[in-house]
């Protein structure tokens, strides 16, 4: 008897040990729905492509860094393993700027990815846990971007750390206690560095993923969420087009990492971060220092806020605004849950529960008339109020802010009403507000008032256009108004990110350095001109592959669509 | 009223006991570890002396950044001559103050918070409360002395630096 080639054999050795068939029938039978809302869809699978090369990138990084504030030129420490993976190590540099660039990317498509769970209602019922969860990743990616901001032990980290542990310690009642754990101390020292290198390489790594999986296993559970218009169109008893998850979803998918992947390199391989200055505890805050973008709203916030408001603090009253927006996020799934036991009962009710969402909403219509309103005081009142008599230029506040909370209600019912066709308002504009408050701060402190107005507007009537036009019953169809405006979306989005870059230079001139601690050797900082040119090649090899790998997925795909649509495929049970 | 038999079986006390040893398990490991991660507390020195290099750059500069125990102090020369001892921590965000001889004020760069140079918040800025002021006495081989206490009243508590 002949022997069986080796690959059955293999095969068969496997099947016998691990249910491959068992995943093989999960996979032919698990669809997903297709609609019109899709791009929205793909952020939570840029975020696990992020989060696999923050993994890859942080543990090629970890085998160099030096986890200590004591160091100088014979025995390295945090910041001088940091300047020799960026000036020394061949395409260190290129890496650390990958692992630096891609955790802007995951805190981006993180916050996008709920804006879009908040749009389309995504945490509705029985989806809440889902939502909690995410809520959960988003503290842990936003702890780790800060705890990562401060491994490289410049001036700029050190300043974050301390105003960052600083309104963590102005928390209500724990506040002490939370600033204590993080430090380690009383103020930012070695021991912090080490404290928070500890919480960035293991303890947020574990936890994330350890979320991610709970996270995954209960969107496999429910199955992907769809806009409550499709919903809705479902009910009357239009077929929701589905495809499979594998092979014609994943490579859909795949098609937007590999763009994003591209543009990741090419970001990182252009603006490649610098070590920056040596902390030293005893020198002023460099001027022109600002936090990363994901908490410069925080941060101008904080700036803007009078010394006491309702007799607290500013600081701590910052804390609280933040504590009472993160409580009705936590909240959401159960203040936008109108009774009823069927979707479509559910949607008849829209002031279901008035009282809890008039609290949302009145909180949310208060977070972004602040922006605007003081965006109004510094830029326009002026020219309205000629004499600087305070009672006219109160009552002039008092009207803008009343005009524009009517505008307000206006974009937000339209929104709500068109595009998700489950009105209830309040939840729909928390969501917006949330976004417009995040987004305006940013454009505000990075290039004034008038920048704010723009942005915002543009997010209004992005997210209007996106919302409103009409979503047909079945299928894919590319509006241009939609197209447009999503571009514009991404655009400001994006453009938050490099907004929100502090300046690699702190003007040293004018700061008068004190040499009271011997600083390490005025050598370079930035990426020496060889490495780059070094890293050059492997930099085109790449953009190769992934253009490749573009166009095969794309042509693969195009085959999958073309057999799907000719009735070939194996229709999913 | 006596009850013909226990509401509570032996299995349910003893679950109950099981779970009480389990929780009370739980907050010894929890206050034990809780003491542990919150490290070491500092403390602040009674007093400190400014000599050398950071005598030198409080002559060019017009102030000086001194650690005091955990957290830094600025001393700093106002156009009188005098010398003034603040704490070098914003009051509002944490980050370092520095002095501005040009403006005779102190300034943070964080948030643009500003303090007279008497160490008192100007209104209109973020800072909430006035810098923490520390005393400075000149010895007499120059060097500085920076006391979070008051000194005994003498002639040289107030020093100043006129050439």
């Amino acid at each position: 008897m002949p022997a069986k080639p080796l690959r059955i054999r293999i095969q068969a050795w496997l099947h016998e040990r691990i249910p491959l068939k068992e995943l093989d029938a999960l996979l032919a039978k698990k669809t997903v729905p297709l609609h019109d809302r899709y791009i929205w869809y793909c952020l939570g699978s840029m975020i696990l492509v992020a989060l696999t090369i923050q993994i890859v990138t942080g543990i090629l990084l970890v085998v160099y860094y030096t986890p200590s504030a004591a160091g100088n030129s014979d025995i390295p420490g945090a910041y001088e393993s940091i300047r020799q993976i960026v000036t020394e190590l061949p395409h260190g540099w290129w890496i650390r700027s990958i692992h630096h660039w891609s955790a802007h990317l995951m805190i981006m498509a993180v916050l996008v990815h709920m804006l879009s769970a908040l749009l389309f209602k995504a945490y509705r019922r029985p989806r809440e846990v889902t939502w909690l969860t995410g809520l959960v990743l988003l503290c842990l990616t936003l702890t780790a971007g800060f705890t990562g901001y401060l491994l490289p032990w410049n001036s700029l980290s050190f300043a974050a750390t301390r105003v960052g542990s600083g309104i963590a310690g102005a928390t209500p009642l724990a506040g002490p206690l939370i600033r204590q754990l993080l430090l380690a101390g009383s103020d930012v020292g070695p021991q912090t560095l080490t404290r928070f290198f500890g919480l960035h390489v293991a303890v947020l790594p574990l936890l994330i993923v350890t979320t991610v999986g709970i996270h995954l296993v209960l969107v496999m559970y429910h199955g992907s969420s769809v806009p409550p218009a499709v919903e809705r169109d479902k009910e009357a008893g239009h077929t929701l087009p589905v495809v499979g998850f594998w092979p014609e979803f994943t490579l859909r998918e795949a098609r937007g990492w590999l763009i994003v992947i591209a543009a990741l390199l090419i970001v990182a391989f252009a603006f490649p971060p610098e070590a920056g200055e040596k902390t030293d505890p005893l020198v002023p805050t460099p001027e022109g220092i600002r936090p990363e973008w994901y908490f410069l709203a925080i941060f101008k916030m904080l700036k803007l806020l009078p010394t006491t408001t309702l007799g607290i603090e500013n600081i701590r009253f910052g804390v609280l605004v933040v504590a009472v927006l993160g409580i009705v996020l936590v909240l959401l799934p159960w203040l936008d849950a109108p009774p009823g036991e069927t979707a479509a009962e559910r949607r008849r009710h829209m002031w279901s529960r008035r009282g809890l969402l008039l609290a949302s909403f009145s909180l949310g219509t208060a977070a972004t008339i602040a922006p605007l309103h003081l965006c109004l005081k510094t830029y326009g009142l002026q020219w309205w109020v000629p004499s600087s008599s305070r009672s006219a230029i109160a009552a002039t506040e008092t009207i803008v802010v009343l005009a524009l909370v009517l505008i307000w209600l206006v974009v937000v019912t339209t929104l709500d009403r068109v595009a998700v066709q489950r009105p209830n308002a309040p939840a729909t504009l928390f969501g917006v507000v949330l976004t417009s408050t995040l987004l305006g701060y940013t454009f505000w402190e990075a290039l004034g008032a008038g920048a704010a107005l723009v942005s915002l507007a543009i997010l209004w009537v992005a997210l209007l256009v996106i919302a409103s036009s009409k979503c047909p019953s079945a299928g894919m169809r590319r509006n241009p108004a939609r197209v447009t405006a999503g571009l514009l979306l991404t655009f400001i989005m994006l453009s938050t990110i490099l907004l929100g870059r502090s300046p690699e230079h702190t003007p040293t001139d004018n700061l008068e350095t004190p040499s009271v601690i011997e600083t390490s050797a005025e050598t370079n900082k930035a990426v020496p001109a060889a490495r780059r040119i070094e890293s050059a090649g492997r930099f085109g090899t790449a953009m190769a592959v992934c253009v490749f790998l573009l166009v095969a997925v794309h042509l693969r795909l195009g085959y999958q669509r073309r057999l799907r649509e000719m009735g070939l495929l194996h229709k999913p049970a | 009223m006596r009850l013909d038999r226990s509401l509570l079986d032996r299995r349910q006390f003893l679950d109950g006991v099981m779970g009480a040893g389990v929780i009370g398990l739980g907050a010894t490991a929890g206050e034990t570890v809780l003491g542990f991660l919150t490290g070491l507390e500092e403390p602040e020195p009674d007093h400190i002396v400014l000599a050398g290099p950071m005598l030198e750059t409080l002559s060019q500069k017009q102030y000086v950044l001194a650690p005091y125990g955990p957290r830094p102090v600025m001393v700093f020369r106002l156009p009188s001559g005098e010398l003034r001892a603040l704490s070098a921590v914003c009051t509002h965000g944490q980050c370092n103050v520095r002095y501005r001889p040009e403006t005779n004020d102190i300034y943070c760069a964080c948030h643009q918070g500003r303090f007279t140079a008497e160490g008192i918040n100007v209104p209109g800025t973020p800072p909430p409360r006035p810098l923490r002021t520390f005393h400075i006495r000149r010895q007499d081989d120059g060097t500085l002395i920076v006391a979070a206490e008051p000194f005994e009243p003498g002639p040289s508590s107030n020093p100043t630096d006129t050439p």
